[in-house]
């Protein structure tokens, strides 16, 4: 739906439909034309999907506004693009074909529904694995490390310097 | 030199034989002399320096490990290895021998973080260490020029950094790589021939990785440990400085002698900054080039991700 | 705290002198009464410190025995998990860890507990004695005096010319490093004909497919199986976007670059060479992540935001006989960051 103001994210308001209402809603939409359905369960089933080429992908389309690892990325003015880490497979492939507030649409035919669900494969399986590295961060790149060193580690590192020159008892 | 004394030393147990034999080739007893009881002030703020020496050694010991796994070729290959997400994609075999050291080299990605952890707290130290040598007013007459050399330390830091980062060949450190390529075709007169020199050809081409990990192991470590002696020799001469305090002195140095308590301190400090970068390391990621895929000019990273870089203060972004 | 040799400490004002004038301002203290530790008096505390360190030894053999456990106990041979490779990652990591800090914190334990911990003061000596530089000076003169250069001007010039000369072939012969640029950066892939595929896989796009608020991510067909694949690409690639045609504004001669308001952009920022990726459908603005300079879409990407100077370029596009998009040209200015010979 078209915003009054297009500046900082819009958030996500308290329900005003009941399930049955909005499947009303959509039935309605849907007879008065074309356009994209609620995926089945066979299109977001992520097991079928190519993990590495879903990461292909999702590193060209996707990437670029979500991260890498999927930890979400800001945008202008105020708006960001979410975390994905705990979404379900249905709503990745939902806001894919519609393409939500300012996220581009990715219709069937510039991602189709196999490569939609390599996409899903991909970060369900990042999602499963976590990072080999341990503790991630929050996945948010050189800034956070930065960040971590120059307190956590500094600060180790001067606690450990005054424990050191102090005289001891 | 070797003028017989009236009565000629003879050591009386093996390690004294040992040791004389050495000494007496070498004059090591005129530099125990000198320096055997050298007494250094006792402040923590004075360690920050210390931190970064200490730093660049687990720097070298960990960059040599992975010396003898990583390869900087760009040549293209396909992923072969265990980490699934990549498998059968393209890739230059930079990033595939980074990728191997991470998942299937036992302790590979270990060293990795150690090297990259300490990288990031090595540039942090010495710029702490800056910090309080300019705050104290250390930099002043006689020691001008250490505090340049410092300086130079300070970029020359940053430049391993740079190059170290940019070696895996992956996303993030590409997009860096364009940025600089960037930054050099916007010089005046002399820009796109410097980038094309540098580059061999257009951007990304296939010599560049190559060219920095020579730059990385060879000649900025090379020059970073020549900037160290020099600083090094001079905090010798001029000797350390020491806040104001009873019995001290613009004339004298108050403190613990080298041997054995400074030694120890200094000597045990070592182990303590290891044992923090390795317990960092083991816990948490750093640079974690999986995600980030294979360099690739199309794909990009957002806003976050590309602020600020892996070596603490250069940039892919202002 | 330093060496304040450059004037002396009365004129400066603000240096609090310590014994260093005549009429002492200021007695030196000397250094405090020496208080012991308790290691020092008490032989119960020293002994509890002996086993203090003596302990952190031994917790850095534990330490070492963690780190072998987790290196030779994990074997990544194939069928090893993500898992797998973050608990040896631990292990190793504490067992360093443990080993290094038990090295460390016993060592330095040891030395404040138990080590003497008397002051001692060491006299600073002046940096360059004056008898020095007398000796220096006259050495300098009589070695500058023996090679005869100043009585030998011929010698003196003939040796700058050649010491001037002689290290340029150390600079001349990296000229192989690269080839001269040329006019490379003006050309791309893209040429009248050249049909938009779809980044990475290289299939066709019809126009058909772009619907209003789409963003593909575009390479010209025959990137992958180009020699140069990667150099090509890093000029080549596009974004592909349709809007509503009242909204576009083209300005005059570029009325026919779009098809039915799809529009067709270099992907590489202006700024520093970036792939500006990320296209906010709604607000219509393309922004560059590195350095936010933002695009917008209805002004021909103009740069509304942001150290980027120049717009993108945008590439004309058509469609073919089956409904295909086309380049009908390349680019009319170099995509890309600023140079010189840019223009």
């Amino acid at each position: 739906m078209p915003m009054a103001m297009q500046g900082p994210q819009a958030q996500q308001k308290p329900v005003q439909f009941t399930e049955e209402q909005t499947a009303q809603l959509a039935a309605y939409v849907a007879s008065l034309g074309a356009g994209p359905a609620v995926p089945d369960e066979e299109m977001t089933n992520a097991a079928a999907g190519n993990a590495a080429e879903g990461g292909e992908l999702f590193r060209v389309n996707c990437a670029m506004c979500h991260n890498a690892a999927g930890a979400g990325g800001a945008l202008t003015q105020g708006k960001f693009a979410p975390s994905l880490e705990g979404v379900s497979e249905k709503h990745i492939y939902e806001a894919m074909v519609t393409g939500p507030q300012n996220m581009p649409v990715f219709n069937d035919a510039n991602i189709s529904p196999e490569d939609k669900q390599s996409i899903i494969a991909f970060l369900k399986n990042i999602e499963a694995n976590g990072s080999p590295g341990g503790a991630e961060l929050g996945s948010l790149g050189p800034v956070s490390e930065g960040l971590f060193i120059w307190t956590a580690g500094l600060g180790l590192v001067i606690a450990f310097t005054i424990w050191l020159t102090a005289r001891s008892s | 030199m070797s003028v017989p004394s009236a009565t000629p030393y003879e050591p009386k147990t093996r390690l004294g034989r040992v040791t004389n034999f050495v000494d007496s080739r070498v004059s090591g007893s005129a530099m125990v002399k000198e320096f055997g009881r050298k007494v250094f002030p006792d402040h923590w703020s004075f360690m920050f320096g210390e931190v970064a020496l200490y730093c660049f050694v687990i720097l070298l010991l960990s960059g040599t490990f992975l010396t003898f796994f990583f390869d900087p070729s760009m040549a293209e290959t396909h992923y072969n290895g265990s980490y699934v997400p990549l498998k059968g994609v393209e890739m230059s075999v930079a990033y595939e021998s980074s990728l191997n050291i991470s998942f299937d080299v036992r302790g590979g990605l270990f060293m990795r973080q150690v090297h990259h952890w300490s990288a990031l707290l090595f540039v942090a130290a010495v710029s702490v260490h800056m910090l309080r040598v300019f705050f104290t007013g250390a930099f002043r007459k006689p020691r001008e020029l250490n505090w340049v050399v410092g300086g130079v330390l300070l970029i020359l830091s940053l430049a391993a950094g740079f190059t170290g980062y940019s070696l895996p060949d992956d996303l993030l450190s590409g997009n860096g790589l364009r940025i600089i390529d960037g930054v050099i075709k916007a010089v005046p007169v002399v820009g796109t021939y410097i980038s094309f020199f540098l580059f061999g050809g257009e951007f990304p081409g296939m010599d560049i990785i190559g060219r920095l990990y020579m730059l990385h192991i060879l000649l900025v470590p090379a020059l970073i440990l020549l900037m160290i002696a020099i600083h090094l020799f001079m905090v010798v001469i001029h000797k350390h400085t020491q806040f104001r305090g009873p019995g001290r002195t613009n004339m004298n140095v108050v403190g613990y002698p080298v041997g054995p308590v400074y030694a120890a301190k200094a000597g045990g400090f070592f182990f303590i900054v290891f044992g923090i970068i390795a317990i960092i390391a083991g816990l948490f990621t750093i640079n974690p080039i999986w995600n980030y895929g294979p360099y690739d000019p199309s794909p990009c990273l957002p806003v976050p991700s590309l602020t600020g870089t892996s070596a603490g203060l250069t940039v892919p972004c202002a | 705290m330093g060496d304040h040799s450059h004037g002396s400490p009365n004129t400066s004002g603000t240096v609090a002198t310590a014994g260093q004038d005549d009429e002492e301002k200021f007695r030196n203290p000397g250094l405090p009464p020496h208080r012991p530790r308790l290691a020092d008096t008490n032989p119960q505390a020293e002994k509890r410190a002996e086993r203090q360190v003596a302990a952190l030894f031994v917790i850095s053999v534990i330490g070492t025995i963690v780190f072998f456990v987790g290196y030779f106990g994990i074997k990544l041979e194939g069928g090893h998990t993500i898992a797998d490779i973050r608990v040896q990652n631990l292990l190793l990591g504490l067992g360093t860890a443990f080993a290094m800090l038990g090295i460390g914190v016993g060592i330095v334990h040891w030395a404040k507990t138990l080590m003497p911990d008397h002051e001692i003061i060491e006299e600073r000596h002046e940096i360059r004695p004056e008898e020095d530089r007398v000796v220096a000076e006259k050495m300098l003169g009589d070695i500058i005096e023996e090679t005869g250069i100043k009585r030998r001007p011929l010698i003196r010039n003939t040796l700058l010319g050649a010491m001037v000369l002689a290290p340029l072939p150390a600079v001349a012969i990296f000229r192989d490093l690269g080839p001269l640029p040329g006019d490379v950066l003006r050309h791309t892939m893209w040429a009248d004909g050249v049909h938009l595929t779809r980044d990475p896989s290289g299939t066709r796009i019809k126009a058909s497919d772009v619907t209003l608020g789409s963003a593909f991510h575009v390479i010209p067909e025959g990137l992958n199986e180009s020699e140069h694949k990667l150099e090509e690409k890093a000029k080549a690639v596009v974004l592909l976007m349709r809007l509503d045609p009242e909204s576009l504004n083209p300005s005059p001669g570029r009325e026919n670059w779009n098809v039915d308001g799809i529009v067709a952009y270099s992907k590489i920022c202006t700024h520093v060479g970036c792939p500006v990726a990320l296209y906010e459908q709604h607000t219509h603005h393309l922004l560059c992540p590195c350095h936010q300079s933002t695009f917008d879409l209805t002004q021909e990407c103009k740069v509304i935001f942001g150290p980027a100077v120049h717009p993108l370029p945008q590439l004309p596009i058509a469609v073919d006989s089956e409904g295909y998009l086309i380049a009908t040209s390349d680019f009319h200015e170099p995509v890309g960051p600023s140079y010189w010979e840019r223009g």
